[in-house]
C-alpha cells in the first residue's frame, strides 16, 4: 500500500506556487472563510427551517445569499434553488424536467457535444427512460451553429440544454441567440444552461437571455466547495429529484450548508466588487499567457477562441509529442498547479471529449493542458509560469522518443525534399 | 493516400467520446484537411439531412446523399479540390 | 458509478520521473524496440546493447505519464549485466514491485515496459543473430500480448464503431 504521506515528502513543497486549477477547484480567500467561521458556532448554527434564533439567524444569510445573487443575475421572479453543488443543479434542472414532463409527448433532450459531464450523464441516462437524447455538434472553436440548434429542436422537443462558456476551452457561446432560435421553433421548448463558469466572468441577465433555468456554483468563483444554484424561471414546473424533510428550499429538501452558503455569499460579493477590473485583469493575465506559451514553446496548439469570445481566464493548450499527465506532475513539482485532458489524468483511459469534438486528434488530446487564471493571479505568477513552461517541456520532450521522430522526419523531408 | 472513414449517428456509446457527434467533429477536421473522405449513416429524426448539409457549408466541404431508406440516411463528406 | 481519487503513485515512481536513469537514445545499442501507440498515450523505446549473451547497456525513451517514464527507466535498471534468459523471465509484476507498487489503472505501463523489452529480445534473436535459443517460446508472452493488444486498441475501438483512423 502506497504512502501518500511520503509520496508528498518525495516531491516536495515548493518555494513558489501558483495555482492555475481554478477550474477542477478554487483557492478560497479569507474574506470568504472569515464569513463562513461564525456559523459553525457563534450564530445561525442551527436549522434555517427552524423556529428559534439560531434558526432565524440561519434563514438570514440563506435569504440574504439568495437576494444578492439574483442582483448579480438581474432576476426579477422566478426561483433560485440551493443544492450541494453544481452537479447537483444540473442533474435537477435535466432529471427534474425529465420527471415532471411524465408521460408527455414531448420526449427530446438536445445539448451540445461538449457540456461538463453534470449536463450529458444525467440526459443520457433519460435515454433509457424513452427520452431521445440529441447532441448538437460543434465547430473548431467549440461553437454551437444557431442555424443547426434550430434544425435539431422541433414541437417535440422537452429541453435544450446548452452551457454558457465552456469549462475546457473557454468558448463563450452566443446564448441569447440560441435561446431565441429555439424559441422561434416552439416557444415552450425549455431552455437551460450551466453558466457555472460564465459567473463572476461574464455579464449575466437571465431575463434579457430568456432562459428558463440556469445553474451556478459556489467553488467556482472562490467560494467553498459545497453549494450550487439553479434559478428556475417564474411559473416553470420541474420536480424535485431528491426527497426529504422540507427546507427553505422547494425544490430541494433536506439541511442547507448554511456556513458554506454564507461564505458563498462573501465570494459573490468580492467577485461582483470590481466586476470590470477583475475581467480585465484576468483577459491580460490570459493573453499574456497564450502569447507567451505560443512564443516560446514549438509545436503547440491553442484549443478554443481568441479574443472576446474566450472566457477571460480560459488558457487551454495542446503541447505535442508530450503526454498530459507528466505535464502536470512536471509542472507541480515546479510549484504550477494545472489539469489536462489526456486519458491519463481521466482514469477512464479516454482524453478529454471537449478536445476531441473540437477535432483534435487523440494525441493532441492527451498532450493538452487547462490553465485557468483567476483575479488572484498576478502578473509575477505569470511570468514564473512562463519561465518555468519552456523547460518543462523540453525535459518531457527530452524523453520522448515521439519529439525527436517527428523531428528526424521533418530533417530527412527536407535532405530529399 | 485518401482514408475512408465511416461512421454511424444512430450507434450510442457509452463513454463521451464515443459519442458519434464527437466522433463526427473529429472526422471531419480529418476530410478537411484533404486526405481522408468520410461517409455517415443518420437517422433523419434525431440529425436531419439540413443539419449535415449545414455541416458541409460551414467546413467548406462537400456533401451528397448516398442513400435514403425510410428514416434512414447516408451522406458522403468529401474535400472539392 | 466508479470513482475517482488521485493517483497513489510511489514515492519511487516520482523519484525516477524527477531523475530517470539510463534516458535518452543509444546510438550504438546492438537492437531497438518499441512498444504503445501515441493514440493512446503511450510509447516506449527500449535500446539494449548486447555482448555474448548479456545486456551490458540498456536505454529508453517515454512519451507517457510518469508511470510510463518511471517503469521504463526501472526496466533498464534492473537488466543491465543480467543475461538475455534472465531478462527475458522478468514479468510486469517484477516491475511493478520494484516501483514499490502501481495503481491498477497503470498497471499497462509496466505490461508496455516489459512488452517492449521481450520484443527487443525477440527481434535479436530472431533478425539480427537469426538463431533462437531453446527458451525462447515461439508463441508472445503475455506481454507482448498485451502490448500489441494496446495498440491495436484505437484501431478496434473505431472499427468496433464502424470507424477506420
Amino acid at each position: 500500500m502506497v504512502k501518500i504521506s511520503e509520496l508528498l515528502e518525495q516531491h516536495g513543497k515548493p518555494s513558489r506556487e501558483v495555482y492555475l486549477d481554478n477550474e477542477n477547484s478554487g483557492w478560497v480567500p479569507p474574506e470568504v472563510v472569515e464569513a463562513m467561521l461564525p456559523y459553525f458556532n457563534q450564530k445561525g448554527y442551527g436549522h434555517p427551517s427552524i423556529t428559534n434564533l439560531p434558526g432565524w439567524e440561519a434563514y438570514e444569510v440563506v435569504e440574504s445569499t439568495l437576494e444578492l445573487v439574483k442582483k448579480t443575475l438581474n432576476i426579477r421572479s422566478g426561483e433560485l434553488v440551493l443544492t450541494h453543488s453544481g452537479t447537483e443543479a444540473n442533474n435537477l434542472a435535466i432529471l427534474g424536467t425529465a420527471l415532471a414532463a411524465n408521460k408527455g409527448k414531448r420526449r427530446k433532450i438536445v445539448v451540445s457535444a461538449i457540456e461538463h459531464m453534470s449536463v450529458l450523464f444525467p440526459a443520457r441516462t433519460l435515454e433509457e427512460r424513452g427520452f431521445k437524447f440529441v447532441t448538437v455538434p460543434v465547430d473548431k472553436e467549440g461553437f454551437v451553429n444557431p442555424e443547426i440548434l434550430s434544425m435539431l429542436v422541433d414541437n417535440e422537443t422537452l429541453l435544450v440544454s446548452i452551457q454558457m462558456v465552456n469549462h475546457e476551452i473557454g468558448t463563450i457561446q452566443d446564448l441569447k441567440t440560441l435561446v431565441k432560435v429555439v424559441k422561434d421553433v416552439d416557444s415552450e421548448i425549455i431552455f437551460h444552461t450551466d453558466a457555472v463558469d460564465a459567473y463572476g466572468r461574464l455579464k449575466i441577465d437571465v431575463e434579457d437571455l430568456g432562459v428558463d433555468m440556469l445553474t451556478l456554483s459556489s467553488h467556482k468563483i472562490h467560494g467553498p466547495k459545497g453549494v450550487g444554484v439553479l434559478y428556475v424561471r417564474e411559473g416553470l414546473k420541474i420536480s424535485p429529484i431528491l426527497y426529504g424533510a422540507l427546507s427553505t428550499q422547494k425544490m430541494w429538501p433536506g439541511v442547507e450548508n448554511v456556513p458554506a452558503i454564507a461564505g458563498f455569499g462573501k465570494a459573490v460579493e468580492l467577485a461582483f466588487r470590481d466586476f470590470e477590473g477583475n475581467v480585465e485583469k484576468m483577459k491580460n493575465l490570459r493573453d499574456m499567457l497564450i502569447d507567451g506559451i505560443l512564443e516560446t514553446v514549438p509545436d503547440t496548439l491553442l484549443n478554443g477562441p481568441r479574443g472576446e469570445k474566450r472566457a477571460p481566464d480560459n488558457v487551454n493548450v495542446s503541447f505535442l509529442h508530450v503526454e498530459g499527465e507528466s505535464i502536470t506532475i512536471e509542472l507541480s513539482l515546479r510549484g504550477i498547479y494545472v489539469s489536462s485532458g489526456s486519458a491519463c489524468t481521466s482514469r477512464v483511459l479516454e482524453p478529454s471529449h471537449v478536445i476531441l469534438a473540437i477535432g483534435r486528434k487523440h494525441e493532441e488530446a492527451h498532450g493538452s493542458i487547462l490553465f485557468k487564471i483567476s483575479r488572484y493571479n498576478s502578473r509575477e505568477d505569470i511570468e514564473y509560469v512562463l519561465s518555468q513552461i519552456p523547460l518543462a517541456i523540453e525535459r518531457l520532450r527530452e524523453i520522448s522518443p515521439l519529439a525527436k521522430q517527428s523531428k528526424r522526419s521533418i530533417d530527412e523531408k527536407e535532405v530529399y525534399a | 493516400m485518401i482514408k475512408e472513414y465511416f461512421i454511424d449517428l444512430t450507434e450510442k456509446k457509452p463513454g463521451c467520446t464515443e459519442n458519434p457527434v464527437v466522433r463526427l467533429s473529429q472526422l471531419l477536421s480529418r476530410v478537411e484537411e484533404g486526405n481522408a473522405v468520410l461517409k455517415v449513416v443518420s437517422d433523419e429524426r434525431e440529425i436531419p439531412l439540413k443539419v449535415l448539409e449545414k455541416l458541409a457549408e460551414k467546413r467548406g466541404l462537400k456533401m451528397i446523399l448516398l442513400e435514403r431508406d425510410d428514416t434512414k440516411i447516408t451522406v458522403v463528406y468529401f474535400k472539392d479540390t | 458509478m466508479s470513482t475517482r481519487t488521485p493517483l497513489a503513485y510511489s514515492p519511487k515512481i516520482l523519484e525516477l520521473f524527477k531523475n530517470p536513469k539510463n534516458l535518452g537514445r543509444m546510438n550504438d545499442a546492438s537492437v531497438v524496440s518499441q512498444a504503445g501507440s501515441p493514440a493512446c498515450g503511450d510509447v516506449i523505446t527500449i535500446y539494449l546493447k548486447i555482448d555474448g549473451d548479456k545486456i551490458i547497456d540498456s536505454s529508453f525513451e517515454s512519451y507517457g505519464c510518469a508511470a510510463n517514464i518511471a517503469a521504463a527507466s526501472i526496466l533498464t535498471e534492473m537488466i543491465k549485466g543480467k543475461t538475455l534468459k534472465e531478462a527475458w523471465d522478468l514479468t510486469w509484476e517484477d516491475v511493478a514491485n520494484e516501483l514499490g507498487g502501481l495503481p491498477p489503472i497503470k498497471y499497462h505501463c509496466s505490461i508496455l515496459a516489459v512488452g517492449g523489452l521481450k520484443r527487443a529480445i525477440r527481434k535479436y534473436f530472431e533478425e539480427i543473430k537469426r538463431e533462437k535459443p531453446e527458451w525462447l517460446p515461439k508463441d508472445l508472452s503475455k506481454e507482448e500480448r498485451q502490448a500489441l493488444e494496446e495498440e491495436e486498441l484505437i484501431e478496434r475501438m473505431y472499427k468496433k464503431y464502424g470507424v477506420v483512423p
